[in-house]
């Protein structure tokens, strides 16, 4: 409840409680003194009362002495005294009536009073005409009959009745003034120490408030610097919560950035670690291609070198014979120019045919490299076991000469280039019989290789396996790049073959790979992407190629 | 230059067509009393390995190898390092013969323990010129061996 408020609120709450207790605890304290003033003044008033009794009194026995002055003496002096005396009485009584006029009782008494004045008054009225008319013993015995005594005496009876009543007020006026006193005095202390203790009580709720929650504020502004989890939110619906809240929105907008860093963190990482590859790829396809070059200059070269060497050797057979010629031709002259012939000539034009053969042939299997490079592959199903037989069929002749044994197991279909895939395995095949061992019955296995592994998971992967001659370690690597070859006696060729079938392969999005070994023998493996990966674009369907299915969709297959 | 000192050139070339003509001109400059032609790395080893036994080949006087780079199974390049790697055969002068003039396989061949290094020129004139370069390197050569030998 007290969190819901704001600070500002907060803070004048805790001044202004205080300020309405001191007002409240004044206005009473005003009270009070209205009261006493009150108080005092009706105790004047009182005074005056008592007064006008005293006067009232005073007036009543001048009346009765200037009558007893008068009867005795006779003199007008008394006379004229008590008639000035007699005409305040009424006056008098009046002004009284009129004061106490407020107090019933005592409006009462003092009517009474008046009466018993007026009474009196009448008497002495009454003694006066006697005397007048010379009737002093009647007044005599009326004055003797205490007539007149008993008239001042109801008269005083009644004023001490009206002063006592009247005292009687004013004592308990006074003992109400004492205790209005007395009760303002508490009140003041007890307004003073309530004042006090609200303020404290106000002060101590709104710091412990404040002081807790701005400390967690504050442990979260610490716990924000260093990036740990916050606090939960502090209760409330103040400027505190209102920052904790701010807090929390920063620290959220902060880990969702780290987030988003971290995301752009892994991005570019993988990106970078495929600039990577991609860079040691090109570095790999570069260097590849500086090993071409030079294979290619050195085996330009190399027919070169025999052009020209015995084209000059023929100059100079040439022109020996010529001066033979010239001479005299004896036997043994004869004998020598035959042996120029036989030797120095028919050698070199063999060398020079020779070299210009091999020259031609390393154009020829130029060409073909780069037309493999540029020729549009078409993807489509294809069946590999009719190709399998026309390969086979072709080959018949050297498989037969070698005594060799050709195993193909059921292929299953396929998708790629149906021209360059018979160029592959027609090269894989053809390099498996040339390089058999004469050592032993030469045996060619064509298969598939079930559910492969690691780098060809998911790739249908073929194989060409012999029993031949196979590759030491050392020359492995260089298998598959041009113009590099082994066995360089044991079959006619360039070096080219296994290039040109690696980069038909890697244009179908393939691998090639061989496990060889010495007189043990060699399988190269060819992985074929299936259709979805295929980097070959799908050629229109075709009528020729019958599959197995009714429709020549490849995914059946996989 | 007199009584010229017997020597065996052993040529380790793939190319029969490079073989006869580097034989031919050693023919002329009169340096073939002694010729082996090997056709690759593998059986200069060999030959090297069998010499003195008594069914290898008998290699009369001092012995230089003419090497071609570019040969199947074993190449120039590693029967270099073998051959400067045996302490058999290290002694023996060894000149690099191949195509190509790329400078750092030069570097890589002199660095191996190759004595000279000839480029196959493709100019007959040049080609002349390096075996004749080669015959008389071959005659300076030998005499100091002979002193210290003697």
């Amino acid at each position: 409840m007290l969190q819901n408020l704001s600070i500002v609120r907060k803070g004048l709450l805790v001044i202004l409680l205080p300020i309405l207790c001191q007002t409240a605890l004044l206005g009473l304290l005003f009270r009070r003194q209205a009261e006493v003033k009150e108080a005092q003044t009706m105790a004047l008033h009182t005074k005056e009362v008592l007064l006008q009794i005293d006067r009232i009194v005073s007036v009543t026995l001048q009346i009765q002495s200037g009558l007893l002055g008068y009867a005795m003496t006779g003199s007008d002096a008394y006379r004229a005294d008590e008639q000035k005396v007699i005409g305040e009485v009424t006056p008098l009584m009046e002004t009284l009536r009129g004061m106490v006029s407020d107090n019933p009782e005592q409006s009462r008494r003092a009517e009474a009073l008046q009466r018993a004045a007026q009474r009196r008054v009448e008497w002495n009225k009454r003694m006066d005409g006697l005397m007048r008319e010379g009737r002093i013993e009647e007044v005599q015995a009326a004055f003797k009959s205490l007539e007149g005594k008993e008239l001042i005496d109801k008269l005083l009876t009644e004023v001490d009745s009206f002063r006592r009543t009247e005292e009687g007020l004013d004592q308990r006026r006074l003992k109400a003034l004492e205790n209005q006193a007395d009760l303002q005095s508490r009140i003041l202390t007890l307004g003073i120490l309530a004042t006090i203790l609200a303020g404290v009580a106000a002060m101590i709720i709104l710091t412990r408030g404040l002081t807790q929650r701005i400390e967690v504020l504050r442990a979260n502004a610490r716990r924000f610097s260093r990036g740990e989890t916050l606090a939960p939110l502090v209760e409330g619906r103040d400027e505190i919560a209102e920052l904790d809240v701010n807090f929390h929105e920063m620290a959220d907008a902060i880990a969702e950035g780290q987030r988003n860093e971290r995301t752009f963190q892994a991005t570019l990482e993988k990106q970078n670690a495929e600039l990577v590859t991609a860079n040691l790829d090109l570095d790999h396809k570069s260097r590849e291609n500086e090993m071409f070059v030079y294979s290619v200059s050195h085996d330009l070269r190399s027919p070169l070198v025999n052009l020209l060497g015995f084209s000059r050797e023929l100059g100079t057979a040439r022109d020996s014979v010529r001066q033979m010629l010239e001479g005299e031709m004896d036997a043994e002259t004869r004998g020598r120019a035959l042996r120029i012939i036989d030797r120095d000539i028919t050698e070199p034009i063999r060398f020079i045919q020779t070299a210009v053969t091999r020259l031609s042939s390393i154009i020829d299997a130029l060409l073909r490299l780069s037309r493999v490079g540029r020729v549009e592959y078409k993807g489509e199903a294809v069946d590999l076991n009719p190709v399998m037989k026309r390969i086979q069929d072709a080959m018949s002749g050297q498989i037969a000469a070698k005594g060799a044994e050709l195993t193909v197991q059921p292929l299953p279909p396929t998708f790629g280039d149906a021209t360059a895939l018979e160029q592959i395995f027609a090269n894989l095949i053809g390099n498996a019989v040339n390089y058999l061992d004469p050592a032993r019955p030469g045996r060619v296995e064509i298969g598939v290789v079930e559910n492969p592994a690691g780098e060809s998971e998911g790739m249908q992967v073929f194989f060409v396996k012999d029993n031949g001659l196979g590759i030491p370690d050392a020359y492995l690597p260089k298998v598959f790049t041009i113009f590099q070859r082994l066995h360089g006696n044991v079959a006619p060729g360039e070096g080219i073959g296994l290039a040109l079938v690696r980069r038909m392969v890697e244009r179908h999005g393939g691998r090639i790979w061989v496990e060889s070994e010495v007189k043990v023998g060699s399988t190269f493996f060819v992985a074929l992407p299936l259709l979805e990966k295929s980097p070959l674009k799908v050629a229109p369907k075709k009528e020729s190629i019958k599959l197995t299915g009714s429709t020549p969709d490849a995914r059946r297959y996989e | 230059m007199s009584d010229p000192q017997p020597i065996t050139i052993i040529l380790a070339e793939d190319d029969d067509g490079h073989a006869s003509l580097v034989e031919r001109n050693l023919e002329r400059a009169g340096l073939l009393n002694g010729f082996l032609r090997v056709k690759d790395g593998q059986e200069l080893l060999d030959v090297l390995k069998a010499q003195g036994t008594p069914d290898g080949p008998v290699l009369s006087g001092e012995v230089v190898i003419l090497l071609d780079i570019n040969m199947p199974r074993i190449d120039g390049i590693e029967a270099l390092k073998q051959i400067k790697a045996n302490d058999a055969t290290k002694s023996i002068p060894v000149i690099m013969l191949t195509t190509t003039d790329d400078p750092r396989e030069v570097n890589r061949c002199y660095e191996l323990g190759a004595n000279v290094y000839i480029t196959k020129p493709v100019e007959y004139d040049n080609f002349i010129e390096a075996i004749r370069r080669l015959g008389l390197f071959l005659q300076i050569v030998k005499r100091p061996r002979n002193g210290w030998n003697s």
